[in-house]
């Protein structure tokens, strides 16, 4: 008797352990909105002047870190938090040297500046060969100097062709250069909003901010106490409202950027006191 | 559709740090597994929806403080489960009704189906008791020990013995009432 029940035991394991049962459609949204009204009653709306103090401090904190991630570039959250919680710990003789190691970075953009085009100028050769080696007879056309059109069959065919491609490599090189210094559209920063609302409710529910792709890009968000709760290096990544998992409270937070368009332009840094508010 | 451990622990970094999208991915490809475990649990399927939105939340809330030690999917499972018996006991439907059992009368045909759809089983699993339903879950599919079912669920080990051999019964009976058809 009791083995053939414990056969039961078996076949039923054996077709439900795994089993799946696609989820009824409306369940994500009220995880969503559920988990969100759950948490939203604390904190709330404080400090708003300490807000404006921890920003400052958020900046300086987030240059830091900028100055830390510059040479490494994607360390996340935990060795960042750490760096940020070494910051607000630091002192105004700190905070000069701060100053300092920023100027320090800016002129070493400046420098950087020239060599990146000569770098560009190297990357650009093999894509030159390749183009001038798909069609030899054309470019040789194009590159004859004093030798008339009539050399142009020979080339193609004996070892001229090689020497000749060889002199034909400059010219374009640095018209190309040139353009790409010059920037056809000015990219700009389109949207830094001061308010979003992550109730999922598909409007307003994460934040981010809008802007042309920068070389370099670091947004963080900290709470008005300073606590880090957000970096993104990546300005596609949007925030969701949630530290560690958990919902953060209505309120302002702080969010800090720092970002560079083009190579050699400036670094720039903006801060704003975001409200996040879930109930509509 | 899986995800490769990697690929997990990734998706569940990635929601600890706050991103968005990467919580409702999470959701996307858990939620079929986990609502089956509700299913299992519940009553019926509008009580199972509960039970899952209850574990989904619980699950992002405690996010951080999976280790990445073993299987993410083993750990969003037992947390489901954990789940589901809190809400079971917090809607009074443990400890459990005992004389149910006399519903169904014992049938002694040896006939078992075995090509049985979930879907069926399922169903079987929700005429159950609550309590024999509870129990048979926790020792057949989940593989708990009496003593640790007894401990989990505040009952004693002799209520579980009890409780499953009901279970096994009805399901039993059900079988070959279906294999009659």
């Amino acid at each position: 008797m009791s083995k053939e029940l414990e056969h039961i035991d078996q076949l039923f394991k054996e077709t439900l352990q795994n089993a799946t049962i696609p989820a009824p459609s409306g369940a994500w949204q009220a995880i969503a909105s559920k988990s969100a009204v759950g948490s939203s009653a604390a904190v709330g709306s404080a400090v708003i002047v300490k807000g404006t103090v921890a920003a400052v401090l958020v900046v300086v904190s987030s240059l830091l870190i900028y100055t830390v991630t510059k040479d490494k570039p994607l360390e996340p959250k935990a060795k960042s938090i750490q760096s940020v919680q070494k910051a607000q710990a630091i002192d105004l003789i700190q905070e000069e040297k701060l100053v300092e190691i920023n100027e320090n970075e800016e002129s070493n953009a400046i420098f950087q500046g020239a060599p990146t085009v000569e770098s560009k100028a190297e990357v650009q050769k093999p894509n030159q060969k390749g183009e001038t080696q798909m069609a030899p007879t054309e470019s040789i056309q194009f590159g004859v100097n004093k030798h008339a059109n009539l050399d142009v069959f020979v080339a193609a065919e004996s070892s001229k062709e090689t020497i000749e491609v060889k002199v034909l490599e400059e010219k374009p090189v640095v018209k190309d250069v040139e353009s790409m210094r010059k920037p056809q559209i000015e990219k700009e920063l389109r949207l830094f909003p001061n308010y979003f609302s992550p109730n999922i409710d598909g409007s307003n529910d994460s934040f981010y901010i809008d802007m042309d792709e920068p070389v370099m890009y670091q947004m963080t968000i900290t709470s008005p106490t300073g606590d880090l709760l957000f970096v993104s290096t990546d300005p596609k990544k949007k925030w969701n409202g949630m530290y560690n998992g958990r919902m953060l409270p209505n309120g302002s937070y702080i969010v800090s950027l720092v970002y560079q368009f083009y190579n050699n332009s400036k670094v720039e840094t903006k801060s704003k006191l975001v409200k996040l508010e879930r109930s509509k | 559709m899986s995800l490769s451990p990697e690929e997990e622990n990734k998706l569940v970094k990635r929601c600890v740090s706050g991103d968005a999208q990467a919580q409702e991915e999470l959701y996307h490809h858990f939620s079929a597994l986990l609502f089956s475990i509700c299913m299992r649990y519940a009553p019926n399927r509008t009580m199972a929806q509960d039970f899952l939105q209850d574990s989904f939340i619980k699950a992002f809330n405690s996010l951080n403080k999976f280790r990445f030690e073993g299987s993410f999917e083993g750990w969003l499972k037992r947390l489901t489960v954990n789940c589901c018996l809190d809400q079971l006991k917090k809607h009074k439907r443990i400890p459990f009704q005992e004389n149910i059992e006399s519903a169904y009368n014992l049938g002694t045909s040896n006939g078992v189906l075995e090509l049985l759809e979930a879907k069926s089983m399922m169903e079987m699993m929700h005429k159950l008791p609550d309590g024999y339903r509870t129990v048979f879950n926790l020792y057949a599919i989940e593989g708990y020990s009496h003593a640790e079912i007894a401990k989990k669920l505040g009952v004693s080990e002799s209520t579980s013995k009890s409780q499953l051999f009901k279970a096994r019964k009805s399901l039993k009976v059900m079988l070959e009432a279906l294999n009659n058809e």
